[in-house]
């Protein structure tokens, strides 16, 4: 494999850490950091009890969207979509200080949300495939990362049950993987529940195999972007009306109603 | 190798890639020698290429002279890059042999030329600088500017020149249909406390800029389909596209120049070798020099940057046409509002502003525009304003996708 030559090699994830600045830093070196004991008792089942709420609703309702990343054959695991309209506990994650210190770490402020959903793989669930979040940025990149992602392990991340699968440093050769690269190895995310997995847009990553005979597991992946780019889930018209109206400023900031210069209405902020 | 263990190359690492490029007609290979924001820059005629220019060039010296060869005299890393004399040896097309001595010295940062000064020497080396293209050269006057009658002719002229002027698209009677809708428009956001004069972009508060005219009359809309934008924005910007914005720009006696940019100037650099987005600008009266026609820098689409913010010493060219006419712009262009230096005269000048799908609209069309135009919208305006399907990423389909159908 190309990419594991010279000092892009790192061998395997970052330890889990509680430390922010430590986090920062397996950011910059490995592309992705673990951070331990995020979410922690009752808050953590809450989050949990939530999630699997709106799975459950929308698996009865025939609501589920799949992603065209997904191949095409997988018809176990479940996505959930504008996960922060479903029960006011999700915007506790999005803004939550420990996460957004790490957002703004990579790519600044003000930036938006652009999306927050999550993906529950079950027994015999698929990979995705390989790919870095910034897939739409045309090439020559920037010289920054133009979004970050943060996964919130709702359970217990094992290689087993699908943990997410990183291809460690290869952020650093600035590039979407080639055809050729899809094969490159990768190290899953091993994190117990309430954890959380920061990863810059760069690095290179997918969905791994649900190899169990009876975990499902679940993750919520909050994405923020830069604020030039088009968030992919439209707020403006799915966002459950009381999440705008209880919004703290920081909120509204990252939904893209308090902005400058873009996203405007009447050639003023929106909030 | 790695594009990592290239980083650590030492300058004469890239001088050898460098010249071994040009000497294979690698464009690839000496692309990747440059830093995107490279600078190149010839004694023969005074101006600095940027690297897709320079590029464009030497494409063209690979067709023209086939076979190319260089008889190192001294080549030596000097501290910030190295330095290399040269006789570049060349069989041109029609036969003729040339032997052109030269001296290029060179910065590099990173393992990447950043940049590239050469002087070239001896008759046979202005005889080939001569014979080079100067599309960037070309145009020094108002008069220069690129007029297109077809539209393929204007396609060309964008993808050579990154703008075109087409005239005579609007007739009197659609223009003073277009002008009541904007005497209108003004006259509403008056009545309504809407900002109209004065915005942090424009240089003092003469000019009347009205904004939000999707929401605002039927006509403008008509603009925003109209046939010629919907075949020149995909040919800049690919078929799937969303409107930014779509303003208006009425200029007044004495009012200021608005300041240098370009329409994609947020998108940070170094931008990719193809535009991001794409003006089509709406001469509603006739764009002058006195009444503060629009003024552009030659050349500049083809950087990777804007703009440097401050710096005001840049040649600018007058976009001068009669009402009636449009002028296309490639995002990258560096342009701005010229100053209104008449005694009485204004102009109306409308902005629709098209960017690739990813990027942010600076209009947020999902909060503004009402039920009513929506529903009465083509699928293709609606898809413009976002209400299509949603294709951040679509670059790559990345579309959501129903399990069911």
């Amino acid at each position: 494999m190309a990419y594991v030559e010279a000092e892009t090699r790192q061998p395997g994830l970052p330890p889990l850490t509680r430390n922010l600045e430590q986090a920062a830093q397996d950011i910059k070196d490995y592309g992705i950091c673990l951070v331990d004991g995020v979410l922690e008792g009752k808050e953590l089942t809450r989050v949990r009890d939530a999630l699997y709420r709106a799975a459950e609703h929308d698996k009865t309702r025939g609501r589920e969207q799949q992603f065209s990343l997904d191949y095409e054959e997988d018809g176990t695991n479940q996505r959930i979509w504008n996960v922060l309209s479903r029960d006011p506990v999700f915007e506790d994650l999005v803004t939550h200080p420990a996460a957004l210190e790490l957002v703004k770490s990579v790519i600044g402020w003000p930036c938006l949300l652009g999306n927050i959903s999550a993906n529950i793989t079950a027994p015999g669930g698929g990979e995705m495939v390989l790919h870095a979040d910034q897939i739409f940025v045309p090439e020559p990149w920037p010289a920054e990362p133009q979004g970050v992602n943060v996964v919130w392990c709702v359970d217990e991340f094992t290689e087993e049950n699908g943990g997410t699968r990183f291809a460690p440093g290869s952020h650093l050769l600035h590039r979407l993987p080639r055809e050729d690269e899809a094969d490159t190895p990768t190290t899953p995310i091993e994190a117990p529940a309430g954890a959380i997995a920061v990863f810059e847009s760069r690095v290179w990553h997918k969905t791994g195999f649900n190899k169990t005979k009876d975990q499902r597991r679940a993750g919520i992946f909050a994405w923020y972007t830069k604020p030039i780019y088009r968030q992919q889930e439209n707020w403006y018209l799915s966002l459950q009306p009381s999440t705008r109206q209880f919004a703290s400023e920081e909120m509204l900031v990252l939904l893209g109603l308090k902005t400058e210069g873009l996203g405007l209405v009447n050639g003023a902020s929106p909030a | 190798m790695s594009e990592a263990a290239i980083r650590k190359e030492s300058a004469l690492d890239v001088a050898e890639r460098f010249f071994s490029g040009i000497e294979a007609g690698n464009t690839d290979q000496v692309r990747a020698c440059y830093a995107p924001h490279a600078r190149i820059w010839h004694n023969t005629d005074g101006i600095e290429q940027t690297r897709e220019q320079n590029l464009a060039v030497l494409n063209w010296l690979f067709g023209a002279v086939p076979e190319r060869h260089y008889e190192v005299t001294q080549r030596v890393e000097v501290p910030g890059g190295f330095m290399q004399q040269h006789v570049m040896h060349g069989k041109m097309q029609n036969g003729k042999s040339f032997a052109m001595p030269a001296c290029i010295i060179c910065r590099v940062e990173e393992g990447a030329i950043t940049r590239l000064d050469e002087y070239l020497d001896g008759k046979d080396g202005e005889a080939l600088a001569d014979a080079m293209p100067k599309a960037h050269q070309a145009i020094k006057t108002s008069a220069d500017v690129p007029r297109a009658k077809t539209v393929e002719e204007a396609k060309a002229q964008l993808d050579e020149f990154g703008i075109s002027i087409m005239e005579g698209v609007l007739n009197e009677e659609e223009l003073e249909r277009v002008r009541d809708a904007v005497r209108g428009g003004v006259e509403r956001d008056e009545k309504h406390g809407v900002q109209l004069h004065g915005f942090p972009f424009d240089p003092d508060t003469l000019n009347t800029r009205i904004f939000d005219l999707v929401n605002k009359d039927e006509v403008f809309r008509e603009l925003v389909e109209h046939p010629l934008a919907l075949q020149l924005v995909p040919h800049v910007i690919g078929s799937n596209f969303l409107l930014s914005n779509f303003s208006g720009n009425i200029t007044a006696p004495g009012s200021g120049p608005m300041g240098l940019h370009a329409d994609q100037g947020y998108v940070p650099a170094p931008w990719p070798p193809y535009p991001l987005a794409v003006n089509i600008a709406w001469a509603i009266d006739d764009f002058t020099v006195e009444c503060g026609a629009t003024r552009f820098v030659p050349a500049s689409h083809g950087g990777m940057e804007g703009p440097e913010p401050g710096r005001t010493d840049y040649e600018t060219v007058p976009i001068e046409c009669p009402a009636g006419s449009i002028f296309v712009m490639d995002g990258r262009v560096w342009h701005e509002t010229g100053p209104n230096i008449s005694k009485d005269k204004t102009r109306i000048g409308l902005f629709a502003y098209y960017v690739r799908p990813f990027l942010r609209p600076q209009w947020n069309w999902s909060l503004t525009v009402p039920e009513d135009v929506l529903k009465e919208a083509s699928p293709l305006l609606q898809a413009m304003l976002g209400f299509g399907d949603n294709p951040t990423g679509s670059l790559n389909s990345l579309y959501l996708k129903n399990k069911k159908s």
